[in-house]
């Protein structure tokens, strides 16, 4: 059980299964949706043992955390997993609008105010809930600022290229903003800066370690155990020398996909404008922050955690 | 030539803020990025990489291929990265 998340095959088979699902958030009403979803993924519950297998070791750790997981745990996970894809196809195709999201208390005014002064940022984002899906509303022009701006997410498509086929069809545009994870060169991070500097958003996913990259990881305890951490997607913030905050799509209600939108930003208070010889330090203190924030958006949110994975297996016993 | 080698050496020195370090102890032919058998080297790893290519870029305008190995065959040494400026800067 000592794989890497990238050397888990993609599940779902053949290509006919994601034309239905298309299918299915494309022509019916959205409670029908979340039936069909339900009863899917209740017969791919029955025959994915490795998946809730994976599954139940993140759901230890929240027990441990004190959190309380019921006897289909495994099965609302998978479930809450499976309607995140279906949000994710009904936002690329432009059905989801702005006002579905519900803003908290916290630091989303000051990146507004940023954006709307044409500066950008760096995002570190995470596996749980659904950023992904947020990004498509900057392509239906729902935006949240006065000012327009692009968001180029960091990925590893290689997991998912048949789910990504789909996500294609949908919306080329939307595809090809983004920035291969596995291929980041100087170029690139040329690119980016660039981009940042003319008022738009880098954004990365800080809890998945490089496929490419094992090694460079940083290790840090998440929810109880040691747990490694992509080193590459924190030091990226010092490279791009931008403002950096962490930023969470949740919906409010796991289990419904109509369910308003919880919006967390929160602006990380470590900065990483100083001397080469202090960032492995300044490193370490930017993981603590997010760390601290996504256990416990995890504790709120169980079920929104897509990293199906051991998380904690390959961090140094 | 050796301007350029001269400059280079303080833009790796300015941008990667190695201490102790003069743009005289860079040996012209020695690794930038790890070290030699003779132990000759600044043994740098994969992210210094990036940034002294940024630095690389901003300083001298020159863009790098988005082929991997070509790029990491002009930061070979302080040699290479000056063949290669001199060959595809503009003027």
């Amino acid at each position: 059980m000592s794989e890497h998340w990238s050397e888990i095959k993609e599940v779902g088979g053949s290509p006919w299964h994601f034309r239905f699902m298309l299918w299915v958030v494309c022509h019916l009403p959205l409670f029908l949706v979340e039936f069909c979803t339900a009863v899917v993924c209740f017969f791919f519950w029955l025959g994915a043992a490795p998946v809730r297998a994976r599954s139940k070791i993140y759901l230890k750790h929240l027990q441990n955390a004190g959190v309380r997981v019921g006897f289909f745990g495994t099965y609302k996970h998978i479930l809450s997993f499976a309607l995140s894809m279906m949000e994710k196809l009904l936002g690329w195709k432009g059905a989801i609008k702005l006002n579905r999201i519900e803003i908290q208390n916290d630091d989303l005014q000051m990146l507004v105010a940023q954006l709307n002064k044409g500066d950008g940022a760096f995002l570190l984002c995470s596996h749980l809930g659904n950023m992904e899906m947020l990004r498509s509303l900057t392509e239906y022009g729902e935006f949240h600022t006065d000012k327009c701006f692009q968001v180029f997410p960091v990925v590893d498509l290689s997991g998912s290229q048949k789910f990504n086929g789909l996500l294609y069809e949908l919306n080329p545009e939307l595809m090809e903003n983004m920035i291969d994870a596995n291929s980041i060169d100087v170029d690139s991070a040329i690119w980016m800066k660039e981009k940042i500097k003319e008022g738009n958003l880098v954004v990365i996913a800080g809890d998945r370690t490089s496929a490419n990259t094992r090694n460079r990881v940083m290790e840090t305890t998440f929810l109880g155990e040691p747990a490694n951490f992509p080193e590459g997607a924190f030091s990226l913030a010092g490279i791009l020398n931008a403002p950096v905050y962490f930023a969470f799509a949740i919906r409010k209600h796991d289990f419904n996909i109509r369910s308003p939108y919880e919006m967390h930003v929160v602006r990380a208070k470590t900065s990483l404008d100083c001397p080469r010889r202090e960032r492995p330090e300044r490193l370490k203190e930017l993981l603590r922050e997010y760390t601290e924030i996504l256990e416990s958006l995890c504790q709120k949110h169980p079920y929104q955690w897509y990293n199906f994975y051991n998380f904690w297996e390959s961090a140094e016993k | 030539m050796s301007d350029l080698k001269t400059r280079i050496k303080e833009v790796i020195i300015e941008s990667l803020e190695l201490e102790d370090i003069t743009p005289a102890d860079i040996v012209d032919s020695a690794p930038i990025f790890g070290k030699n058998a003779a132990g000759e080297g600044l043994g740098l790893d994969s992210i210094d990489a990036l940034e002294l290519g940024i630095a690389v870029k901003e300083n001298f305008g020159v863009t790098f291929s988005t082929v991997k190995e070509e790029t990491k065959k002009h930061f070979a040494s302080v040699d290479a990265l000056a063949a290669y400026i001199s060959a595809n800067s503009k003027g």
